[in-house]
């Protein structure tokens, strides 16, 4: 209100990190981009090379293609997870007694570092000794390679499915809390107005619940796609993007070209082309959940 | 996980499966602590000292962030949390490769600063505590400002003890984030005393074939999860508030 200079003292750490780790990153990771560079080699030792790498990484590299596809196909994960979360919520916010132990429960697998989650679940696929093998042998099934290239759909191998698997067993709990917190905000006067007036059951869930969750699941929605087509750890601990590169994805595929083949240039004209999609998908994924509401999926 | 972290090597590998070891081993505690690549107690301080120090630093940024931008009239407010709401959109990958580079030119790659700094600044952190501080009532400030408190006491003294709840869901979640993260570490830590928790724990992966000491990895695993649980059970409704804070903020 007073004291012009006081705001701007306070925000020093901020234009700090403008500075170095937004602006100059994001203009020079551009930069770097457009340039055959490599990190052992000084800048000036870079040849500009115009739009080669973005053309590269459609025309040349047949592994980003099928990482992006393999990205996408993962993403499907999510409406399952949110589903199952949303269910879950809904008879944990009726059940009264022992809510905080079922919480607590559910939000262990979230906690729980993605890395050690992979070693338990390596350890459940394993052909010979995993339980799931074992359940399915003891159901009198054959037992599954889980973690291979087999297809259970055209194009799509069950390790990536598999660790589709994985991902909605560690995610469901979030959205269960978050759901549940979305539940237990609508006042109950809501429901005991829409009972006097003669709704039933159905129509207070339609009318009631489902509106005032909305803005829950649509904050799910768009930050869990964002975030899981971003996937890393679960790919670079379950497969490393194999077997061959048939669960690759962009991000795993972006820091081995980076680190392991030493291409930086190539590296980063990967991170932005990615990151343009991911931005397109979130725009329009924001449109439609505004306009259709929540069963879109 | 626990389960398999009793038993031994062979009773891991039976079929049917058992549920419970017919007797408990429990010193695979004991020689668990050695099995990575580095050891798990040097890994375990190094994540601790980056995170806990990356945290104590996020909050105090992003409350003085937060708090200005929600309590303050100043030229360029609306541009800078138009710019700070743009950020959250944009995935952490992107900067990996530049911010590598920048790391490199301070020399800070094999460091802890390379996993402190990063770690210090969240644009959904800034977000937060704005939309935390904003839910405090503009009299108290005042009254406070009117009885001759300085500006920085008013934060200090007013601002950041209201807005505990806040801090204390930020920063969980960052440290548990951070505790969590492995590319990070990957891309900036390659010099193995200096690796983080998570690595450590990844260079379980290599030998997991060969030293077949499967009990001991889980021993390891348990070990490290054991915190977080105990943690997240004491500060449950912290946490959760937090996460209800980040889902109600969007509205």
């Amino acid at each position: 209100m007073k004291r012009s200079y006081v705001p701007y003292i306070f925000l020093i750490p901020f234009f700090v990190n403008l500075a170095v780790f937004s602006i100059f990153t994001l203009g020079f990771g551009v930069y770097m981009s457009f340039t055959n560079w490599d990190p052992w080699t000084s800048i000036g030792a870079a040849h500009f090379v115009g739009l080669t790498n973005y053309i590269r990484a459609f025309t040349e590299d047949p592994v980003f293609l099928l990482a992006l596809k393999n990205a996408f196909i993962y993403v499907l994960y999510e409406p399952i997870c949110i589903s199952i979360g949303f269910f879950f919520a809904l008879i944990l916010n009726t059940a009264i007694k022992g809510r905080s132990i079922f919480r607590t429960i559910f939000f262990l697998p979230v906690i729980t570092s993605t890395v050690a989650i992979s070693f338990v679940w390596n350890w459940l696929y394993d052909y010979q000794y995993g339980p799931f093998n074992q359940a399915l042998v003891a159901l009198g099934l054959p037992p599954q390679h889980w973690l291979s290239q087999i297809e259970v759909l055209p194009g799509v191998p069950i390790a990536l499915t598999s660790i589709m698997l994985m991902s909605i067993w560690q995610w469901i709990g979030l959205n269960v809390i978050i759901f549940l917190a979305a539940l237990q905000s609508i006042p109950k006067e809501y429901h005991e107005a829409a009972r006097v007036s003669g709704a039933n059951a159905l129509s207070r869930f339609r009318h009631v619940t489902i509106p005032l969750v909305r803005p829950a699941l649509l904050f799910c929605a768009i930050t869990a796609t964002a975030g899981s087509l971003q996937v890393f750890t679960e790919v670079y601990m379950l497969t490393r993007g194999g077997p061959g590169n048939v669960t690759q994805v962009p991000v795993v595929w972006m820091t081995m070209r980076a680190i392991s083949f030493n291409e930086f240039g190539y590296g980063a004209a990967l991170a932005y082309t990615f990151f343009l999609i991911i931005l397109a998908v979130s725009l329009v994924e924001i449109r439609i959940l505004r306009r259709g509401g929540m069963f879109y999926y | 996980m626990f389960i398999s972290s009793i038993k031994d090597q062979t009773e891991l590998f039976t079929r049917p499966l058992k549920w419970w070891p017919s007797n408990p081993h429990w010193e695979n505690f004991i020689s668990a602590w050695d099995l990575p690549q580095p050891p798990l107690l040097r890994a375990l301080l190094n994540s601790a000292l980056v995170y806990s120090s990356s945290t104590l630093l996020l909050l105090l940024a992003s409350s003085f962030t937060g708090y200005v931008l929600a309590k303050y009239e100043f030229k360029g407010r609306h541009g800078i949390f138009l710019w700070i709401v743009s950020q959250m959109m944009i995935p952490g990958f992107t900067g990996l490769i530049p911010t590598f580079m920048i790391m490199k030119w301070l020399g800070w790659i094999n460091t802890y600063w390379a996993l402190i700094i990063p770690g210090a600044f969240s644009s959904y952190s800034i977000f937060l505590m704005r939309q935390y501080i904003i839910t405090i009532p503009d009299d108290i400030i005042d009254a406070a400002r009117l009885s001759g408190c300085s500006e920085f006491g008013l934060f200090w003294r007013i601002v950041l003890p209201l807005s505990k709840p806040a801090l204390a869901a930020v920063g969980l979640i960052n440290f548990v984030w951070g505790w969590n993260d492995l590319i990070g570490p990957m891309w900036y830590i390659q010099y193995t005393p200096m690796k983080t928790v998570q690595q450590s724990l990844g260079s379980l992966f290599d030998i997991r074939s060969t030293v077949t000491s499967l009990p001991g990895v889980a021993a390891c695993l348990t070990i490290v999860t054991v915190p977080l649980i105990v943690l997240t059970i004491i500060t449950q409704k912290y946490l959760i508030q937090g996460w209800t804070g980040l889902t109600y903020a969007k509205r």
